[in-house]
């Protein structure tokens, strides 16, 4: 499976764009796409799930045009948008049945197909409730669920986690993981956490633009020297805000311990520190700005 | 362990319609099933299911509480398909709101991404929705058919019904489900064109709304998609009638939904999947909108090329309207009656007579032209040319013409179906012809004209079902078509099962061969034939006078049998009512029998151009719509008229109380409610002279026909029903009078109102009124003066009088025309007095008398012979310029006397009558007057007893032109109000409430009884009288107060009188009608005298007339 975008334009009305020129490969695996609010994610997601066209650009999944043979991108595709909902009258096993059968699974096969999803996202036992009865946290995974039926070998999922509580946010994260053998998988999320402990490939998207390109490694790599700490006063402090990204800030007594990205300020004592995820992603929207 | 099922990957399935087909089943069937799941799904059920519950229940509980013994309360299956028909208003509001969800549901689920990222077409999805929610209204209308088929099951089980749903059925086939197909197609396209829920929601309930309550089946029925005003009738005779347009219509909004559904696919907000499927869907929609389009061009060319033909058969037979006629003597009909093609097969043998002084060589005979001639001999001369064209036959007899004063035969052989287009040529067009039976809806009249399918068959004779000499249409307002008066001899055959009803007498009948034969005699000349079978039951009884039959449909006369133990007693009746109708038109009943036969519910009484024809009353057959029949319940009837007998302390012995249910029912028949029913005149009145003589004259015929009819409801009402209270008046009384719901049924029936009518009378003498238009005015101007002014004749000329002159003319003018003048004229040659000069001033002229009456006394007189004898004084006034006539009726306690007496213009007779009764109330009744009410008045009887023998005498009072005794009603112009609730209300604080008018006999009045009143407030809204005194000086003024009215005890005036303005108080009280004195005040001739009643107080306050009395001169 691979996924091939090229020179993607996004633009609504004259002068918005959405994405501006974003090339990416995706192959097999969980691909994230990483960017804060509004950097064009959804909208790339909402290209690759055939729902929007592209202004310009092309995009290829598996060397099939998704802009010309929507059928045949509709039938590889499973597609969880970042708001997802259900039909309150139906059962999640109907819910998916009903999936099921718009995915083409034949009649024969549609059981097993609605049973094996209901047991990947553990909503075996409650399938026969009604939809309406679910808690966030499942109805998220019935999410997953009608989007994995029929294994499909193309899995989109926007901002899966947004909403979630941290347990139920591992939960999901250890069953996309789960589930991503032989199938590619782009998880769209503004949430580095979810990205740094799955995904092998991801994408940085900053103002409709991919800020970075590659696996984690490269990127912790990129950031490596522009993580910094340091222990400053509150005038100190604000000279720091003003010319690095702060990551986080303990207050103590009379100082502040600050982590912050960029170059470190002249004349403060700082002290480099080993990049996370967290840090590189916030570095790298930094440069984009 | 679950084999993990893997979708292909880059290998598209290729696209075929079976794939489609299952994605279309799928979604439908889900949405099918999410909507059984939501509540609006169950309102509408429960609607439903209670609509067809009662529905059955209802009819079922009905059939058992009048003990039909089949089972049935109205026709045969009429319940399941009406229950249909009325949910299907509900269900039209239902089925926007259910579609109305149409995008939203995945919106407010937020499922719409994940749904449309699924790899079906656009097509196969909003096709899959639309076939879902319309799949479910439609299983939910099979189950209210279901229910129905269960209420049916215990019928025939319990009451012996016969098991038909097949109205419902149909009902649903046609009607149902393209309705729903449409209205869901229309909200989706709405949705997917506007994208706004709401507007899409509320424009089809706006169409709705706006077909119902103004569009109705205008527009050829192309706007009604639901059918709510198109003419679906259920006949147990007929089953749905004529429904080819209405096919049409149906399949019209079915490819209108198929185009609105293509429409929304190719608008729907999704990013297309297949060009494939996109190129289809638009050449679907398109396909199906030019069908549609066609189908509606079709039908509405098909109309107009209708009418065209009609006008150009009008114009054909125009052109021969100045042919010589010959005279048909005698017809001797052979029919055949068969289910085919051809259902009449028709040959006639006809004694032609040449009237004319030359020769005739063409015989031209009206028939109607889906009646194919197939042979025409001609005596002596074997096969004659014939053609046929616009519904006319012309035979040539070039070589042999038919000589003067000759009788020849004439062999005509025809077959074929009638076509209802010839049916009354100079009738309105179909959209102001048709006569609605009651309102809209589901009461709406058919659009069967005529009808025969060789088992049922309904030919009036205006259908030209068999030859009548010359053109029958496009001859001139003054002289129309003259009628052939002939005999006949009727050769029937028609299957087994069937009863066949015409003018004739039965000679011989026996069946053969599967085949009735029956051979019927008319040997009184009649001048119209009429055909009916079908399989009817006949109920016969022969009268002295006559023969009455009574052919109806199985099950429709429900417990007839409830007067078989007063059977005689109710017969009794029938031949009083023969004895009324003899009176009432001075001739005896002219034919052997009486036969009133039950027809399709459907049929249609066409409006001719000038009025409406008795086109169901024929010679001696009365046809009656079947549910007219069906409706009546005597034995529930009897039971409640008993209850009511009890409860009111009446007789409720059980012969006296059927006795009264069937005099009911019989005139119910003759005379059904015209108040209610715009239905054709069934009484047999007709009969007496209008089917023996030919009366040419409008006026006169409809006059005429209308005093017959009149006078025998009057009557009817004195001998069936004396314990009324007032006089008996006919429905037409009632119109003329014009309250209450007369009002109402007089702008409904003439489009127009009593006061335009009388004013346009008071222009145009009656003998010049002339048709135009669509005849509504001309008809109200006819039904409103021409049959008081025929009523005042035979009053002036005395009834005896009136009859024999009338008499005279069947005996001494038999089958001939008549006109005005030689009616006029025979009725001077049998009395003195002067009929041309009533003509001259009621039929040439424009007298529009009103009248009142000033006073009602009565004296006690000893008359020395062991009796109180009452001497009732009365005097009535005419206001108005006009002379004209009045019945004045004294009540009694336990009689009834009525006078004469003649009014000129302006004058006042006093009447004085001697009873030994005492007097309650008199009562005027003027045969044409401005008055509207009844004119009645309490008689006061005096407590001074007299001694002698008091004289019973007229003589006149006055002349009230010099009168210094005057009143200003509030119906004058005198009376007014000067500041009205409207310009108050802009000048807050505003007390809105204005003066309202209320009618009440008590109150004064000269020609309308009634006052104003109003909640008291304070003194913005005054009353107030103005006129001008005749005569400068003293005047004692005087208020006028009606009887026992809720009203304040104080009235605040304001006098302008000549010396300047005064204010006073008066204290009205009491519970009678009188003059409360205002005092004396001095008014000049030059200047207005103004009375001005102020509104302060508490309480209603009152406003009725005011009186000026002259006292003394300057």
């Amino acid at each position: 499976m691979r996924i091939t975008v090229r020179h993607l334009w996004k633009t609504y009305g004259k002068t918005l764009h959405a994405l501006r020129d974003v090339s990416l490969d995706i192959g097999t695996g969980m691909f994230g796409l990483l960017g804060p609010n509004g950097a064009g994610k959804t909208t790339l997601m909402k290209i690759l799930a055939t729902l929007e066209t592209p202004s310009a650009g092309q995009v290829l999944v598996n060397g099939t045009d998704i802009n010309t043979q929507r059928a045949a991108v509709r039938q590889t595709l499973g597609y969880l948008p970042q708001f997802f909902g259900v039909y309150p009258q139906l059962s999640g096993t109907e819910f998916l049945a009903y999936i099921a059968a718009l995915n083409d699974i034949p009649r024969k096969r549609r059981r097993a197909a609605v049973q094996e999803a209901l047991e990947r996202v553990g909503l075996a036992e409650v399938g026969d409730r009604k939809v309406r009865t679910y808690s966030g946290g499942m109805v998220r995974r019935l999410g997953i669920a009608q989007a994995v039926i029929g294994d499909p070998k193309l899995l989109i999922v926007d901002e899966p986690t947004v909403g979630l509580d941290p347990e139920e946010r591992i939960r999901f994260r250890n069953l996309l993981a789960n589930i991503s053998r032989n199938k590619a998988i782009i998880l769209s999320t503004h949430i580095v956490g979810d990205i740094s402990s799955t995904c092998e490939d991801l994408a940085l998207l900053s103002h409709g633009q991919v800020v970075f390109h590659g696996d984690p490694a490269r990127l912790l790599d990129q950031t490596r020297g522009h993580v910094w700490s340091t222990a400053c006063t509150e005038d100190e402090f604000s000279a720091v805000a003003a010319r690095m990204q702060i990551i986080s800030c303990i207050v103590q007594e009379r100082r502040r311990i600050v982590r912050a990205v960029g170059d470190p300020v002249p004349g403060l004592a700082m002290w480099p520190e080993t990049p996370n995820l967290e840090d590189a992603y916030m570095y790298m929207t930094q440069e984009a700005l | 362990m679950l084999r993990p099922y893997s979708r292909a990957i880059h290998q598209p399935q290729p696209y075929s319609m079976l794939r489609s087909l299952r994605y279309i089943l799928t979604i439908a069937a889900s949405e099918r099933m999410m909507l059984y799941r939501t509540p609006k799904f169950w309102v509408l059920a429960a609607i439903g299911g209670f609509f067809t519950f009662v529905a059955v229940l209802g009819t079922t509980i009905a059939s058992i509480v009048d003990g039909n013994p089949d089972g049935e309360f109205l026709l045969e299956g009429t319940d399941a398909w009406i229950a249909l028909y009325f949910f299907s208003y509900v269900q039209t509001i239902i089925i926007i709101f259910v579609a109305g969800d149409f995008r939203k549901a995945e919106q407010q689920a937020r499922l719409d991404q994940v749904m449309l990222s699924r790899p079906m077409t656009t097509a196969n999805w909003v096709t899959g929705k639309y076939l879902g929610i319309v799949g479910a209204l439609v299983v939910l209308n099979l189950a209210f058919i279901g229910i129905s088929a269960i209420g049916r099951v215990f019928k025939v089980i319990f009451l012996g019904a016969n098991f038909n749903l097949l109205p419902a059925i149909q009902y649903f086939g046609m009607v149902t489900v393209p309705s729903i197909l449409f209205m869901a197609a229309l909200v989706f396209f709405l949705i997917s064109l506007l994208r706004l829920q709401a507007l899409a929601i509320l424009l089809p309930v706006g169409y709705v709304g706006v077909i119902l309550f103004s569009v109705r089946h205008q527009y050829k029925g192309f706007l009604d998609y639901g059918c709510f005003m198109a003419p679906l009738f259920y006949s147990d005779l007929i089953g749905f009638g004529e429904i080819n347009t209405l096919l049409w219509q149906r399949a019209f909004f079915v490819l209108l939904a198929c185009a609105l559904v293509c429409g929304t696919i190719l608008l729907y907000p999704r990013l297309r999947q297949s060009t494939g499927s996109q190129r289809m869907t638009q050449a679907t929609g398109v396909i199906s909108l030019a069908a549609a389009i066609i189908i509606a061009a079709s039908v509405w060319s098909r109309h107009t090329a209708r009418t065209a033909v009609h006008e150009a058969d009008l114009t054909y037979q125009s052109q021969w309207r100045d042919t010589p006629r010959v005279q048909i003597k005698h017809y001797d009909f052979d029919i055949t009656m068969q289910k085919s093609a051809e259902p009449l097969r028709v040959t006639v043998r006809l004694a032609v007579y040449n009237p004319h002084p030359q020769p005739v060589d063409t015989l031209l005979f009206a028939l109607n032209g889906a009646l194919a001639v197939r042979e025409c001999r001609w005596s002596g001369a074997g096969r004659v040319t014939v053609h046929q064209a616009h519904h006319l036959v012309a035979v040539i007899l070039a070589d042999r013409p038919m000589a003067p004063g000759a009788v020849d035969t004439l062999t005509l052989s025809y077959a074929g179906r009638v076509d209802a287009d010839a049916f009354m040529m100079e009738r309105l067009p179909d959209d102001k012809g048709v006569i609605p039976k009651s309102g809209n809806g589901p009461w709406i009249k058919g659009n069967i004209a005529a009808w025969i399918d060789g088992r049922v068959v309904v030919l009036p004779a205006q259908s030209g079902w068999y030859p009548t000499p010359g053109a029958a249409a496009g001859h001139p307002y003054e002289a129309p078509r003259p009628a052939n008066f002939a005999t006949a001899t009727f050769r029937i055959h028609a299957p087994d099962d069937v009863q066949v009803v015409t003018q004739g007498m039965r000679r011989t009948e026996w069946i053969a061969d599967g085949q009735r034969h029956a051979v019927f005699d008319v040997d009184t000349p009649t001048p119209a034939f009429s055909l009916n079978a079908g399989p009817y039951i006949r109920l016969a009884r022969r009268f002295p006078q006559t023969e009455v039959e009574v052919f109806f449909y199985k099950g429709h006369l429900l417990n007839h049998e409830v007067f078989s133990d007063v059977a005689d007693t109710c017969f009794q009746t029938v031949e009083r009512l023969f004895e009324l109708y003899e009176t009432a038109t001075g001739t005896r009943y002219p034919y052997p029998r009486l036969s009133l036969v039950e027809v399709p519910l459907q049929m249609q009484v066409y409006t001719t151009r000038h009025g409406v024809d008795n086109v169901l009353l024929q010679p001696g057959v009365i046809m009656i719509d079947e549910l007219r029949f069906a409706e009546k319940r005597f034995k529930k009837t009897v039971e409640r008229f008993t209850e009511n007998a009890r409860r009111n302390g009446r007789d409720d012995t059980p012969w006296r109380i059927k006795r009264e249910v069937f005099v009911r029912t019989v005139l119910g028949v003759f005379m059904p409610d015209r108040l209610q029913r715009d239905s054709s005149l069934y009484s047999p009145v007709r009969n007496y002279y209008h089917f023996r003589v030919d009366l040419a004259h409008p006026v006169l015929s409809r006059g005429l026909e209308l005093q017959f009819q009149e006078a025998v409801e009057r009557r009817i009402q004195d001998t069936f029903f004396p314990d009324r209270r007032d006089v008996a008046l006919s429905t037409y009384d009632r119109l003329r009078r014009n309250d209450g719901d007369a009002e109402w049924a007089f702008d409904r029936r003439y489009n127009t109102k009593l006061d335009s009518v009388l004013t346009v009378l008071q222009r145009i003498p009656l003998a010049d009124v002339r048709p135009h238009g669509d005849g509504t005015q001309y008809r109200a101007m006819v039904d409103v003066k021409a049959s008081p002014v025929f009523d005042m004749l035979q009053d002036r000329v005395g009834e005896r009088a009136y009859h024999t002159g009338l008499a005279s003319l069947i005996t001494e003018r038999p089958y001939q025309r008549i006109g005005l003048d030689d009616f006029l004229h025979t009725l001077q040659t049998y009395n003195t007095v002067d009929v041309a000069s009533f003509a001259a001033r009621w039929l040439h002229g424009t007298a529009f008398p009103g009248y009142r009456i000033v006073r009602a006394e009565a004296e006690k007189w000893d008359t020395g012979r062991m009796q109180i004898a009452y001497q009732v004084k009365v005097r009535v006034q005419n206001g108005e310029e006009g002379d004209g006539f009045v019945r004045v009726v004294f009540k009694t306690r336990r009689d009834r006397i009525s006078r004469s007496l003649a009014l000129s213009s302006f004058q006042e007779k006093e009447l004085h009558v001697i009873t030994t009764d005492l007097p309650e109330h008199v009562q005027v009744i003027p045969f044409f007057a401005r008055n509207r009410g009844l004119i009645m008045k309490p008689v006061t009887v005096g407590q001074r007893l007299h001694r002698g023998v008091p004289v019973d005498t007229v003589f006149t009072v006055a002349s009230i032109r010099d009168s210094l005794d005057f009143v200003v009603d509030d119906q004058d112009a005198g009376f007014f109000f000067p500041q009205t609730a409207e310009t108050r209300y802009l000048r807050p604080p505003a007390h809105i409430m204005s003066w309202r008018q209320v009618t009440a006999p008590e109150a004064y009045g000269r020609y309308i009884f009634g006052f104003r009143y109003r909640w008291a407030s304070d003194g913005e809204y005054p009353a107030r009288w103005e006129t001008r005194v005749p005569r400068t000086g003293l005047y004692e003024i005087s208020l006028h107060m009606p009887s026992r009215q809720p009203m304040q005890r104080r009235y605040h005036l304001m006098i302008e009188a000549a010396d300047g303005v005064h204010e006073a108080t008066i204290h009205p009280q009491g519970t009678k009608s009188e003059w409360w004195p205002i005092g004396r005040y001095a008014f000049d001739r030059d200047r207005p005298a103004v009375v001005e009643l102020s509104d302060k107080g508490k309480g209603y306050i009152l406003a009725d007339a005011l009186r000026w009395t002259y006292v003394k001169g300057e």
